[in-house]
């Protein structure tokens, strides 16, 4: 009996010690994304060189794909004034830009998304698990978004596939909680294209979620975005929103 | 004091901006002191634009865009858009109403809508063979850029019917004759500008294997040859998207001679980004229905000004091939700065139209300053156009 109970200790010591990244980024992801279709307000305030450029408004659509469960995103421009009522639409790569003046639907890039604000929307809305391969790196302290030391198990993530938009992600979670603290988001050559601290915690859903997200340019350092969620509440996104053709009929109700 | 400690806040990181970038912690602290100012969601936007081009009287427009939900399923579109030109010879102004419907959306999957649309078909840039109402009236010049006579051309009154499916949708459009011909008055609705003939669109979108979508088109009229289309688009790693679209029909050239045969038009178009911000789009443009090569360069006096008509009528160019260059730099050398340059160069007579822009934009307003130029022998597709200015500002609302 001593020697069941020793090596069910053993076992959970060795399990606290060695957790599995898989299911670490998995928990992370929960925590940032609930795992049904969700709407949420998204604000990006907009810094260069320490002053602000502007704040972007969008209101966030989001369902989870049958097949790949990731999400695919319509996004709305409320702000600034001179995009306002444009949309863009993200189903996995494919991607979609609408302008009510030219009833215009244009396909566009990955990489013409992420040129702009609405692409620091997707650090939120996207289910890391399903793309990446966990690797634990190690265990580390560090500075949180609210300046607190804290105990973070430090993932290495790897693409699992190249439909993604940064094929290689450092992701720190709470050893305690799971919660995500940090990220950084490299490209293909190692290059750091963004560094995020996600914090403001505040009950969302039923889950303590990260309110507000800190995003720093990894190519200019001085460009800073703050990115704050609110409103986010479950609701139904019909499939047919979710394509070109619906684009110039949607309006937000 | 709270004031204060905000000041304080923005100012303690700034301190370590000497190297033109902060520690991660000061950005932390910059973020604290973030002030959200939420825009209010409204139905109504539009847009005042004040310009002068060299040598001319400042002249302007003021548009304006309401779509509302009048109660669920039911939604209201209205767009309109007032031109100043108080140029001699002409109205002083001259307003466009673009769009004036009612759509019923009983469901997600079905919709209805009645009025006055504005419908727009292709995937290209500088030329839409699919587009089939893009002869519907331009009340107004528009500039070069070929975004500007999408967005200012009036809509068609019509009945349009879209079933939605998971990855596409098929719809119908009607589109009754109201008028038989254009009316110039400034505040007329020109019916005749939109809907001088009877017409009907079927439209289909399908979504292929990968990336590949395509859309498909049935197009008719009183008195029009059946006119099948297809575009497709595709993306090609991830910067690249590729693009085509044509269309064909019988029928005579635009001068209205030459055999009924089937004419098509065709784009083939690449468009990349670079991670600079640049956005380039290379595009073929052909035209079935242009005059051959020597039939156009033989074309003079009373012949010639009959053509270049009749080829502005339907919206497309006088020769058979060019090609099309945009590009479009955003953050130009400075944050809210963008740059755009736009060359078509027509393969037929060589001839070649250059336009460039500088703008500033700000969240409300922009201005900017543009130039363009045509260069090749007079009677060309885009000589004779000495090069002129343009300076220009945007307030939107």
């Amino acid at each position: 009996m001593r020697n069941i109970l020793f090596t069910l200790l053993l076992a959970a010591g060795l399990a606290q010690a060695a957790p599995d990244a898989q299911q670490l980024l998995a928990a992370s992801d929960a925590i940032r994304n609930p795992g049904q279709s969700f709407s949420l307000d998204n604000t990006l305030i907009e810094y260069r060189n320490g002053r602000e450029q502007g704040q972007t408004q969008l209101q966030i659509y989001a369902r989870p794909a049958s097949d790949s469960g990731q999400y695919r995103n319509l996004i709305r421009f409320l702000a600034p004034l001179r995009d306002a009522g444009k949309l863009m639409l993200k189903n996995g790569n494919e991607l979609w830009f609408y302008d009510p003046a030219s009833k215009a639907s244009v396909r566009i890039s990955p990489q013409q998304r992420l040129l702009g604000q609405a692409a620091n929307g997707d650090v939120m809305t996207v289910n890391l698990a399903r793309d990446y391969r966990a690797r634990l790196d190690g265990e580390e302290a560090i500075q949180d978004g609210e300046r607190q030391t804290r105990a973070c198990y430090r993932l290495a993530l790897q693409a699992s596939h190249d439909d993604v938009t940064y094929p290689r992600i450092t992701l720190w979670v709470d050893a305690a909680n799971s919660r995500p603290i940090k990220g950084q988001f490299y490209s293909d050559s190692g290059r750091l294209l963004k560094t995020a601290f996600y914090r403001r915690y505040q009950l969302q859903l039923g889950v303590q979620r990260p309110s507000e997200t800190v995003i720093i340019d990894g190519l200019d350092p001085s460009w800073i975005t703050v990115m704050r969620i609110g409103n986010l509440v479950a609701r139904d996104i019909p499939e047919t929103w979710l394509q070109r053709d619906y684009l110039p009929r949607f309006r937000a109700e | 004091m709270p004031c204060y400690a905000s000041l304080l806040l923005v100012i303690v990181p700034l301190a370590a901006l000497a190297d033109g970038s902060l520690a991660e912690l000061d950005v932390l602290t910059l973020a604290d002191a973030a002030v959200s100012q939420p825009q209010a969601d409204s139905p109504l936007h539009g847009q005042l634009q004040l310009s002068r081009w060299q040598g001319s009287q400042w002249q302007g427009f003021a548009s304006v865009r309401l779509d509302s939900v009048l109660q669920p399923g039911w939604r209201a579109v209205l767009a309109d858009r007032l031109d100043f030109r108080p140029q001699a010879g002409g109205p002083a102004q001259v307003n466009s109403l673009q769009e004036a419907y009612l759509s019923w959306q009983p469901s997600p999957e079905q919709a209805l809508d009645v009025g006055r649309i504005n419908p727009r078909g292709g995937v290209a840039l500088g030329f839409n063979p699919l587009d089939v109402w893009r002869d519907s009236g331009l009340r107004t010049a528009a500039s070069a850029d070929p975004a500007s006579a999408r967005d200012n051309r009036l809509g068609v009154v019509m009945l349009r019917a879209q079933q939605l499916y998971d990855s596409g949708s098929v719809g119908v459009l009607l589109a009754p004759t109201l008028a038989s011909a254009a009316n110039p008055a400034p505040w007329s609705p020109d019916w005749g500008s939109s809907n001088r003939r009877e017409r009907w669109q079927l439209q289909a979108s399908v979504a292929g294997s990968g990336s590949l979508r395509t859309q498909w088109l049935l197009a008719g009229g009183a008195g029009e040859a059946l006119q099948p289309g297809v575009a497709a688009s595709l993306l090609l790693g991830d910067a690249t998207t590729v693009y085509g679209e044509a269309s064909t029909s019988r029928r005579h050239d635009l001068a209205g001679g030459g055999a009924r045969r089937w004419r098509a038009l065709g784009v083939l178009g690449l468009g990349y980004t670079a991670a600079t911000r640049l956005t380039l789009h290379a595009e073929w443009h052909y035209n079935g229905q242009a005059l051959a090569a020597a039939d156009w360069a033989a074309l003079q006096g009373a012949a010639y000004g009959r053509y270049r008509q009749a080829a502005q009528q339907v919206a497309l160019a006088p020769t058979r091939q060019q090609w099309f260059l945009h590009a479009d730099w955003q953050d130009f050398l400075r944050p809210g700065l963008v740059a755009t340059a736009m060359l078509r160069h027509d393969r037929i007579d060589d001839s070649r139209f250059f336009s460039a822009g500088l703008r500033w934009q700000g969240d409300r307003l922009a201005l900017g300053v543009n130039a363009e130029r045509g260069l090749g022998r007079p009677g060309s597709h885009y000589g004779g156009q000495a090069l002129r200015w343009q300076l220009f500002s945007n307030f939107y609302y």
